[in-house]
Parts: structure tokens; sequence; C-alpha cells
């Protein structure tokens, strides 16, 4: 049974938005009283996969589905994808330019939060196409 | 200890959500400047002490539930960063001290 889904449209560069996505996505967990420390662990891996998008890739979609027993994020984007998935999850590791630099971002550590905020946690890339992100929380 | 006690003691300089500085407690402190490590690292209801001052740093706070963000050293703040500040009720303030002596002036009674 899903109870409510929304699909979200997410432009490339867009940094004045600044996590527009993941606070829609927080208001309804609050809306329909999801435990707080599952709200903190969706919105955590929300706002840093939205603002991957925004920054690497060309923009994309992020969708959100919540049912009786679970959370889920599927985060679609359209290229320019990720050629070493295993080096990109590692702790550190960030193409981010100097001018994201100065706003805070690129440590290196967004993919590494997602996964550890996640019950389960999937990236798949194709190179000159696209990045799909699915994250799973249970409730 | 409130952020209004702490504001008071520190003659802090209040940007955004004054409204809120009463009754927000600090539980514990973060430093830091790059947003992904404070997600990872800060625990919800801390104080934040950063020099990072654009619209994001809002925008982690409410993620990961930080209550009050203060900005070292004096640096300017972006107009945007304290609309959205305002908005989400998250107090903004101010020093012209470094990070290290805001934060020893804490007391969080433990
Ligand atoms: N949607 C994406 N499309 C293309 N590349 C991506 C995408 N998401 C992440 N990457 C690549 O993976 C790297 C690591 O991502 P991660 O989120 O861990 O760090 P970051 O975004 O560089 O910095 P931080 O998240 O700490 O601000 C990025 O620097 C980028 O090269
Ligand atoms: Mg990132």
């Amino acid at each position: 049974m899903i109870a409510i889904q929304r699909k979200y449209s997410i432009e490339r560069r867009d940094f004045q938005s600044a996590g527009q996505v993941s606070s829609s996505i927080k208001k309804i967990m609050k809306q329909v009283g999801v435990n707080p420390e599952v709200i903190r662990r969706v919105s955590v891996a929300s706002y840093e996969t939205e603002m991957n998008i925004i920054i690497h890739s060309n923009g994309g979609t992020m969708e959100f589905s919540i049912g009786s027993d679970y959370i889920k994020i599927i985060a679609l984007d359209r290229g320019p994808g990720i050629d070493d998935i295993d080096l990109a999850m590692k702790e550190g590791y960030s193409t981010a330019t100097k001018d994201v630099r100065e706003l805070g971002f690129g440590a290196g550590m967004g993919l590494p939060n997602i996964k550890r905020c996640a019950d389960d946690f999937d990236i798949q890339s194709e190179v000159g196409k696209c990045t799909r992100i699915t994250i799973g929380f249970n409730l | 200890m409130t952020v209004k006690e702490l504001q008071q003691q520190l003659d802090l300089e209040i940007l955004a959500a004054e409204k809120e500085i009463e009754a927000t407690v600090i539980n514990d402190v973060y430093i830091g400047d790059m947003l992904s490590w404070v997600i990872g690292n800060a625990e919800a209801e801390s104080v934040w002490i950063t020099i990072q001052t654009n619209v994001n740093v809002v925008a982690v706070a409410v993620m990961v539930g930080i209550n009050c963000i203060i900005i070292a050293e004096n640096a300017h703040v972006d107009p945007d960063t304290l609309l959205k500040a305002e908005e989400e009720k998250i107090p903004v303030l101010r020093s012209e001290l470094t990070a290290y002596q805001i934060a020893k002036r804490i007391d969080l009674g433990n």
C-alpha cells in the first residue's frame, strides 16, 4: 500500500533552491507523524542526493513514497554518470570544483552519508546517460 | 544554557529569528565549514559555529535539526540566508570572535 507518492524535478546548478525538495519531503514526514530519528535519516539522505543532482548532474528527478512500513526515494538524473562507483563512494573523494567548494560542498562525504543513513541503498550509473540511486528506510 | 544567555554573555549580534532565542536550549556544539561533514556528524539540537554563510547552511541546519547558527569572525552573511533562517525559525547570530573563542564560552553544564 502506498499512502503518499510525490515526484519532484531538480535543475542543475540551482544552488539558491537550497534543498527545497528535501524540505518538502521533510514536511510530509512530519505531517504523517514519522518518528523523528527516521525523519532525520531520510532528510540527510534526501538532501545529499538532491545536492548531488544539482552539483554534479545535468538535472533530474526525485521520487518519494511512503507506505505503512517503509519510505523510498528514487533519484534519476540525466548524466553525465559516474565512471567508478567504488571510488565515488569513498569518504573524501570529490570532483567538486572550486566554486562549489567555496559554498561548503565537496568534502566527499555525501554518498557515504546517504549509505550510512539508509536501510537499503543502491546506486547504478551509465556513463554519458544517467545515475540512478534508490534509498529505502524501514518504518 | 539558552541561546539568549549566550547571546547576552558574548554580546552576539542577532541577524535572524530573534523571537526563538529565548526558548532555544543549547545541548551540544559543532564547529565546521564543510556541509557534508556537519551533516554526518553534528547532533540534533546543537549550536553550529561556522564561517560558511550561504543559504545552504540553513538547509543543512533544517535537515540535521541544528537549532542555532553562530557566524564567527564577522563573516559577511548573504541576505538570502537570513530570509530563509527567519522562515525556518533558526536563529542566526554573529560575533567577531573565532569559533574557538565562542565555543570556549559555551557552558553545557556537563
Ligand atoms: N548524481 C551524480 N552524477 C554524477 N556524479 C556524481 C553524482 N553524485 C555524485 N557524483 C560523483 O561522486 C563524487 C562523490 O560524491 P559525494 O556526494 O560523496 O561528494 P561531493 O558531492 O563531491 O561532496 P559533498 O557531498 O561532501 O559535498 C562527486 O564528487 C562526483 O564526482
Ligand atoms: Mg555530495
